[in-house]
């Protein structure tokens, strides 16, 4: 649908107080600004729109701010580019991939093209076709298979068309037995085993870092830190405990005694500690629990649009009762009048929104969009 | 020009791209959606990156304000 001038102003004027009147005299000013500050050689910018300046030729021009960028991108928000090729230094060494990745424009070998001829097909053919499937398909129609990098990312989850199926088995299979295609590639093997190694390592790290080590540690090293923060209170009943039980020990021994049960108090109090701490600031934003009031604007999943109130307002009753912090929120809509909007969740950022969305139930999952509250 | 609707202007332009509208300003020009598809770059150096598909905004001005 096209919006001009007139249905502009209409939408302005609805969503402030201005009267149409105004609402148009403050566009002609806008678009006077617009092309008096281009015409001076300068752009003008409006913070959270955009750059309107005029190029060399004399075009005028627009660039996105940022912000809109992000919004209008939303149904692809954190997509990266994907390496398919690996530069030609490092590329050299992996002969076999190298050639098989290559474009059809690019010359390659003689030999290596007779020799690897068949496996260079199949490689083409996917992504030729994907490409010209998809070339006048809807965006979030995109063929989606495993083979896809950018498939996991897709909102919606079409069913893969089964003529290409063959193929991707294929794949697979050279895939999983890459050793009998080319057994002279060390330098995989290597890669592979650095990364294992580096893998575990950063395991390591984590698992000691969030805590679930802690009573471990704390048992065998009493560690000096753990006891001296909380000293005051645990200490006295545990002593009382101890010598209670059984009076007839030798000094040596209380003490061990006393420092085996302390240390994991202390630990596991610390731990009650660090849960609280981390509770806190997880609560402001988050798919879980109480709906906060949140001064800045945040995103939210939006699960169901309703004409009417009270459906709207039952369905979000049923998303409370399910844990989920379920929210309503009303929205214009330009054919349909008020639209009522069960969301669940609050989120700072659009990406956290979609993770989250991606975790949830599958009826869920399939039918949503990130909302903005602001 | 006042604040509000320097945000009410933002707000109705965004919303309306996103709904895959196309807003056009008298005397300025048309702002559109555009739909990139995901396609391969090939930099200088050999590496070749699969670009995602991305929504765009794109504004064509008006024949008159080419000067």
């Amino acid at each position: 649908m096209k919006i001009d001038n007139q249905k502009l102003i209409e939408l302005i004027a609805e969503k402030t107080e201005l009267d149409a009147e105004t609402a148009d005299k403050q566009l002609s000013e806008l678009v006077a600004r617009v092309k008096e500050t281009a015409d001076k050689g300068k752009a003008l910018e409006i913070k959270g729109f955009g750059l309107f300046f005029r190029s060399r030729s004399g075009k005028l021009e627009f660039k996105p701010s940022r912000e809109l960028e992000t919004e209008v991108n939303y149904k692809y928000a954190g997509m990266e580019p994907v390496e398919m090729k690996k530069p030609r230094d490092i590329a050299d060494e992996f002969t076999g991939e190298a050639e098989k990745s290559k474009p059809e424009d690019e010359p390659e070998p003689e030999g290596q093209k007779a020799s690897e001829g068949e496996e260079t097909d199949w490689l083409d053919d996917i992504w030729k076709g994907e490409g010209e499937e998809s070339r006048d398909a809807d965006p979030g129609d995109e063929d989606i298979s495993d083979e896809d990098p950018f498939g996991g990312l897709m909102l919606d989850d079409p069913e893969e068309p089964p003529q290409k199926e063959p193929d991707y088995s294929q794949l697979k299979k050279e895939k999983s037995e890459p050793s009998k295609r080319k057994t002279k590639n060390p330098i995989n093997t290597l890669v592979t085993a650095f990364v294992t190694v580096l893998v575990i390592i950063v395991g390591i790290l984590v698992v000691i870092e969030f805590g679930f080590l802690n009573i471990l540690t704390g048992q065998d090293e009493s560690d000096p830190t753990e006891v001296t923060q909380i000293e005051p209170k645990p200490q006295a009943p545990v002593e009382m405990d101890t010598e209670e039980a059984d009076p007839p020990v030798t000094e040596e021994e209380e003490q061990e005694q006393d420092d085996l049960p302390e240390s994991e108090e202390a630990s596991v109090e610390q731990e009650e500690i660090s849960e609280i701490e981390t509770d806190e600031p997880s609560q402001t934003f988050g798919l879980h629990g109480q709906v906060m009031d949140i001064d800045e604007r945040f995103f939210t999943i939006i699960l169901h649009s309703m004409r009417n109130e009270d459906t709207a307002r039952s369905i979000r009753e049923n998303l409370v009762n399910e844990g989920y912090r379920a929210l309503i929120t009303t929205h214009e809509h330009v054919e349909m009048g008020t639209m009522w909007r069960v969301g669940i969740g609050q989120f700072e950022t659009l990406q956290s929104a979609q993770q989250a969305a991606q975790e949830l139930p599958q009826n869920y999952r399939d039918n949503h969009f990130i909302g903005i509250i602001q | 020009m006042n604040s509000t609707f320097i945000k009410a202007f933002k707000q109705v332009v965004r919303e309306e791209l996103i709904k895959k509208n196309s807003v056009e300003l008298e005397g300025l020009g048309r702002f559109e959606l555009i739909h990139k598809k995901q396609h391969q770059v090939k930099n200088d150096d050999g590496q070749v990156v699969m670009m995602p598909p991305s929504d765009v905004v794109e504004f064509t001005p008006e024949k008159k304000v080419k000067s």
